[in-house]
Formats: C-alpha cells, structure tokens, sequence
C-alpha cells in the first residue's frame, strides 16, 4: 500500500531530518510511529500524505510512484487516505458538520447522500450536540474529534493521524482508538503517530510500531521491543 | 442532538468554501461597484454621444441652404423669388422657405451687430429648403437648373459642416470608449490581483481542501464562484447607480429644456436622452464584467494552483 526506500529529506542544505528510512505499510495493517518529542513524527507522516516530496529514495504509494504522481492523480491518492492532523486544520468559517463533510463534499456527493452518514459519525464522537458550532467555540477536545471524524468519513483505505487522543480525556481516547480499531477491521491501514506509552499499551503489545529516533526509522513488530 | 438541529442542518444552504463576509470582499466589491459605474457612465455616455450626434448630423444633413447674391443690375428679391419656387417644384425638396430682408439681418446680428442701418449693404438674400430624401444624388436637377437660370444663386448642402459634425462626434465617441476601456482594464487587474491575495489569504484553506481530496477543478469551481458573486454584488450596485443617475439627469433634462437655457441648449448640443439601447448598453456592461471576472479569476486560480503544484 505504502513503501518507503531509502527515503531522506532534509530542508535547504541543512542536515538530513529522515534518513534512508525504509518501510512498508501494508493493506489492512494496524501501527504506531513514536519517538521522542521533535524527532520527525509530522514531518515523517507528511512525507506519506506526499505533502512534502523527499530528497533522496523513493516512495510508491497504491502501486504508484509517488514522484510521477501529476495532479489528478495526487487527488486521486489523497482521496483514499484520511489524515488527523496535530493542529486539526478545521476550517474555521465552516460549521462542525460542514468540516466533517468536507471529504463527501469535494467528491462531488450529493449533500443528501451523506447527511444521515455523517450526523451518526459526529454523534459517535460525542460531538451531536455541536453539529451547528463553528471550531472558534470548541474546545480542543472537540476539535480533535471533528478532525478525527473528518479524516474517517470517507472511509478511506490507509488513515494517518498525528497524535489523535494528544487533546481529549482517557475515557474519549479510548473510544476513539475502539474507533480506530474497528476502522481498522473493517480494512484500513491506519498509522498513529503518539509518544503517549500508555496509549500504545492499552492496545496491547502486539501491534507493530515505527520508531523514529535521530531521523532514523526502524520498525518493530509486536512484542519485539 | 435535538431533530431542530438535523433540521437546521437538513435545510443549510450548501457550505461556501471561500468565506465571503471578509474585509478584503466587501473592499473588492466597492472596488468593483466603483469601476463598474464609471464603465457604466463611459458606456451609456458613449451612446448619448452618438445619438447626439446622430440627431445634429441628420438636422443638418435634411437642411439645405441657397444663397442668392445681389449684383449690380439684377434685383435679388425677384431673383429670391424665383429660387424658391424652383426649389417648390423640385421633388427632392420636401418644403421651402424664403427668409425676408428682416429675418436676414436679424440672423447678421451676431456678427455684425445691432444698431446698424443694413439696408444699403448689399446682404444675400436666403432660401432654406428641407429635403424630401437624403440621396445626394438628388439634388444635381436643381443645382443644374440654378445654374442655368440663377447664376447668382449658390447651393449649400452643408456637406464641410456634416463632415466636421462627424468628426467631432466619432472623436466624442472614441474618447468614451477608450475611457471604457481603462476603466474594464482596471477591473481585470483589480481582480486578478484580488484572486491572487485570496487564494493567498486562503492558502490554509486550500492545502486543507487538497488533503481532503479536493481536485484544481473544484477549487478553482469554488474561487470562481465567491468571484462571480463578489462582482454580481458590486456590478448591481454600480451599474444600478449609473441607470439611476441617467434616468434621474434625463428628467432633470427635459425639465430644463422648458427654460430659455434649456432650450438654447437643447438646440446647440441636442437633447440629453439615453435610448432604451442605452440602459440594455448598462446592462450589458454589468454582465459582460460579471463574466470576465469569473473567467479572469478563475484563469488567475488555475496558474495559483499550477504554481502550488
């Protein structure tokens, strides 16, 4: 699904941020990328959103190229991946429920086709009383699970989310990682990108983790460490 | 969530992606209420130009003027006389009419003042025809005829003074037109500029809209449309004032056409009347704006996000 090879970015002539990082997510695969605080998580999960291109190796996401990928066919890519970023990016003119939408909405779907669909979604996330609410008035709780919602609307095949459970309660990240989970299930590839220890355990030892230290990435199967 | 709330949702008009109610919007929107009127202004101007004159070249175009120069030994009044009914019985003149010694001198007034006794200065005498048709052509019979018969009898068709008439309304009307086109120029740039600080401004919104999926196309789609609807806004405003302001002077206008003022100046430069082509010229102006800023805007976000890219 996704393949990292040799994969290095630096900015400008500064030093490598990623080195040769080489890896693979494949379909239907469940892992966490960790690290230390400023060790490269975003810019890592940046890379696999293509939002930055590398400066040395290759990567090949959905069997395709991603250096040969022109723009209908970048939009193509993206729509089969849902990301949660760190600082949520909600549009902040768009009400709860038009952000959450949005996936649907740049597809072309037909507003009616998907209303129900995403109104069950935002109160899955405990966020049915604020479907009218622009982001300026939520919390970062809430926020963080509109952010969550929209990544997962459209169903996508691979799900990228930079530290999804960083902002809301025990109680709320564990429902989410259930979502994750059964997201997980139903066949997507989901990357969780999370220094929080406690979250990784509480989903058990067996689930591979991407660990990036000193702009290096090793993978570590379950158990492994 | 309460059923008012799905409702709420149910019955939202559909998410505007570009948020409209900005400062830099309303800013571009008086921008383009402003230009738009002034465009509206050099167009409807330009057509009261040439309906103008239109108006004087035809006035002078149906008048005729034969001039019949005293000499010694002939008698003008008789020879006056006898222009005129050549002039009746030529079919291309629709009415003639033979202006008395007085109303000659008085018409000298102006150049040669009042108070003078005129009557042993040899003045010409005059006849004024209306012509019947406005073939040129038409008048060679008569002009052959007072050749032969009224040697002293010159023909004035009014053909220099039609031809300067003409000039000066072309030259009135390029001078509109080439005003409209500065101002339709400005508004081209007004807007490729906005569209470049607000997909600018909106740079977040659309790296978002990209990472949902969203295609060029459909960004693009979206800034084209907060275009079109920025300038609709401010083209109905400005275009709106302009058909105000010319239906508001022509009444002024045939107001004033009743005072001694308005009469002379009624005759020297016309009356002031937009023609009903006029307004549809307005209304046209807007419309064409409106669609050049949505095809400029979106050409503009095209190149952006190519750029982007």
């Amino acid at each position: 699904m996704l393949r990292f090879e040799n994969v290095g970015l630096r900015y400008g002539l500064g030093s490598e941020i990623i080195r040769d990082a080489s890896f693979e997510i494949a379909p239907q695969s469940f892992q966490f990328l960790t690290g230390p605080s400023g060790a490269g998580k975003t810019t890592l999960l940046r890379l696999m959103l293509l939002s930055l291109k590398p400066t040395s190796g290759r990567i090949t996401i959905f069997d395709k190229d991603a250096a040969t990928l022109d723009a209908e066919k970048m939009t193509g890519v993206r729509r089969r991946i849902g990301v949660v970023f760190q600082d949520f990016r909600l549009l902040e003119h768009l009400t709860t429920y038009d952000n959450v939408a949005l996936p649907l909405l740049v597809q072309g779907r037909n507003p009616g086709t998907y209303r129900a669909e995403v109104i069950e979604l935002l109160k899955w996330v405990g966020l049915g009383d604020r479907i009218n609410a622009l982001p300026a008035v939520l919390s970062g709780g809430e926020k963080q699970r509109a952010a969550i919602a929209r990544a997962l609307v459209a169903r996508p095949e691979l799900l990228l989310a930079d530290e999804p459970t960083g902002n809301v309660d025990p109680d709320m990240a564990w429902r989410l990682l259930r979502l994750f989970a059964e997201l997980h299930k139903s066949g997507t590839s989901v990357v969780i990108a999370t220094h929080d220890h406690a979250l990784m355990e509480a989903f058990g030892g067996g689930v591979r983790k991407l660990v990036i230290a000193d702009g290096q990435v090793q993978s570590l199967e379950g158990d492994e460490e | 969530m309460s059923e008012e709330t799905e409702a709420e949702v149910e019955h939202a008009p559909p998410a505007r992606l570009i948020p409209h109610d900005t400062v830099s919007g309303r800013a571009l929107t008086a921008v383009i209420a402003i230009l738009t009127f002034l465009a509206c202004l050099c167009a409807g101007g330009a057509v009261v130009l040439a309906a103008a004159s239109s108006a004087w070249r035809d006035d002078v175009a149906r008048e005729i003027t034969i001039q019949i120069r005293p000499q010694m030994g002939a008698d003008v009044d008789a020879e006056a006389e006898k222009v005129a009914a050549l002039a009746r019985q030529s079919p291309a003149i629709e009415s003639v009419r033979l202006l008395s010694r007085a109303q000659t001198e008085e018409a000298l007034k102006p150049w040669l003042g009042s108070g003078l006794d005129l009557s042993q200065l040899p003045i010409p005498r005059l006849v004024v025809a209306t012509l019947a048709s406005r073939d040129p052509k038409a008048l060679q019979p008569l002009r052959a005829q007072l050749a032969l018969q009224t040697p002293n009898a010159a023909l004035d068709d009014n053909a220099v003074w039609l031809s300067h008439l003409s000039a000066v309304g072309r030259s009135l009307t390029l001078f509109a037109g080439l005003l409209f086109a500065l101002v339709v120029a400005a508004i081209a740039i007004a807007i490729g500029f906005a569209t470049r600080g607000a997909m600018a401004g909106a740079r977040e919104i659309v790296e978002v809209l990209h990472f949902v999926g969203a295609s060029d196309a459909f960004i693009t789609k979206h800034f084209q449309r907060y275009f079109f609807r920025l300038s609709a806004e401010g083209t109905s405003v400005g275009g709106g004032v302009a058909i105000l302001l010319f239906f508001i002077s022509e009444l002024f206008a045939a107001r004033g056409a009743a005072s001694p003022e308005g009469a002379t100046m009624t005759v020297l430069l016309g009356a002031f009347h937009l023609p009903l082509v006029g307004y549809g010229a307005i209304v046209g102006v807007c419309a064409a704006l409106v669609a050049m800023a949505a095809l400029f805007s979106r050409v503009v976000a095209s190149a952006h996000l190519r750029a982007l890219s």
